[in-house]
């Protein structure tokens, strides 16, 4: 596959197949994040981060130690530590060479590694595939991410608009709302 | 209720249902909008997260607060990657095929919010016994939720195995964005039913 190939099924992955609203993973994170429309692109930014990092490092893993019988057994801990890993790095790095930046992330920072988005790229990324498309994976599972942080965080006041039914409003009417976007796209996949 | 309150049973009967887990809180909800279409999966599920979650909570509870909370995360997860060995060999054998249904959804409850983030933030502030039972009652809550949803969606996808023949079956609702629209839906009524109880659901 040539890279604009990957590239078209990175984008196609990122509209259509959304981390968030075809496979929902990290939804409660990203209702987080949407809390704060300004903060959308470093979030994005940082989740995209932590997403190439986990595929880059478990990918030589699920090549050589996720094919036998009982790999689903311990490959979880394996994906586990690449994270824990990624994650100690990151904020020793940060602490050392960006001081300002750190005491600005460090407040969500776990949030952005430790959630099923960031986990579950291992978990879809076929390793079979290759180095490049497991990458695009992860890349298309970060902006993904991104995206519907985005699409959410436009809206979000309005969740508790008054003109709502109070029963509705906050989470009921985000997940409604998380629900027609997430048909739009599964109707746009199979009509394109 | 507060942990300082030692004169109540439970120190936080709000994790089963004023803050419940999913319907209020909006937390561990990818496992039921994609994978559970059925009482039997929704039990499977329940299964999985009681025992990842109870157990990584209440071992990770042991580790001393000295340690820092950026490795102390990492310790957790480790812990429940554990835990999830013995959890799925069990669940395999009780629920062959809904453990098959769950996928990646399964492995992935390693990381749910209890974990990472409430254990930290409410449960560890307890003594240790009130510390079980917050924690026994915000599961509970999950499980509870997971089974009405699970039943629900039953009876949307086949009304109960054809059950209820002359109801209409809503085949939409197998998708995640049923998924999606009926917890909306689920949270909506759970939120309006215990404000009409109890006058505190809109917390």
């Amino acid at each position: 596959m040539d890279f604009f190939s990957l590239l078209l099924a990175s984008l196609t992955a990122v509209l259509f197949e959304n981390i968030i609203f075809s496979k929902a993973l990290g939804t409660s994170t990203m209702l987080v994040f949407a809390k704060y429309p300004r903060n959308v692109l470093e979030f994005g930014l940082t989740i995209t981060y932590f997403c190439l990092l986990t595929g880059a490092v478990s990918y030589p893993f699920s090549v050589y130690l996720g094919k036998n019988d009982i790999s689903y057994l311990y490959m979880p801990m394996i994906y586990v530590l690449c994270v824990g890993f990624i994650y100690a790095l990151t904020l020793i790095l940060l602490w050392k060479l960006f001081p300002k930046l750190f005491l600005r992330l460090k407040k969500y920072i776990h949030l952005s590694s430790f959630n099923c988005a960031v986990i579950g790229v291992p978990f879809i990324a076929s390793a079979q595939a290759g180095f490049a498309h497991y990458m695009a994976t992860a890349l298309a599972t970060g902006l993904g991410f991104m995206l519907a942080t985005y699409l959410m965080s436009i809206n979000y006041s309005r969740f508790s608009s008054e003109e709502i039914s109070k029963s509705f409003r906050g989470f009921p009417s985000a997940m409604i709302y998380i629900g027609i976007i997430s048909m739009l796209m599964f109707v746009f996949q199979r009509t394109v | 209720m507060s942990a300082k309150n030692g004169s109540l049973i439970f120190p936080s009967a709000d994790g089963l249902i004023y803050k419940n887990t999913v319907f209020v809180s909006g937390l561990v909800i990818a496992p039921l909008v994609c994978a559970v279409n059925s009482v039997v999966t929704a039990l499977a599920l329940s299964f999985v997260f009681t025992s990842i979650t109870f157990s990584s909570i209440l071992i990770s509870s042991f580790f001393s607060r000295k340690v820092v909370y950026t490795f102390r995360i990492i310790l957790y997860t480790i812990v429940a990657a554990l835990v999830y060995v013995p959890t799925v060999l069990i669940a395999n054998s009780a629920f062959p095929v809904q453990v098959g249904e769950l996928s990646i959804y399964a492995p992935l409850l390693i990381t749910n919010s209890l974990i990472v983030s409430k254990a930290e933030l409410k449960f560890y502030k307890f003594g240790k016994l009130d510390m079980v039972k917050s924690v026994a009652l915000y599961v509970l809550g999950f499980d509870l939720a997971a089974l009405f949803f699970g039943a629900s969606r039953e009876f949307l996808l086949d009304g109960f195995g054809k059950a209820f023949e002359s109801f209409p079956t809503f085949p939409a609702f197998a998708y995640p964005f049923g998924g999606f629209i009926l917890l909306g839906i689920l949270s909506a009524l759970f939120r309006g039913f215990v404000s009409a109880l109890y006058g505190k659901g809109d917390k």
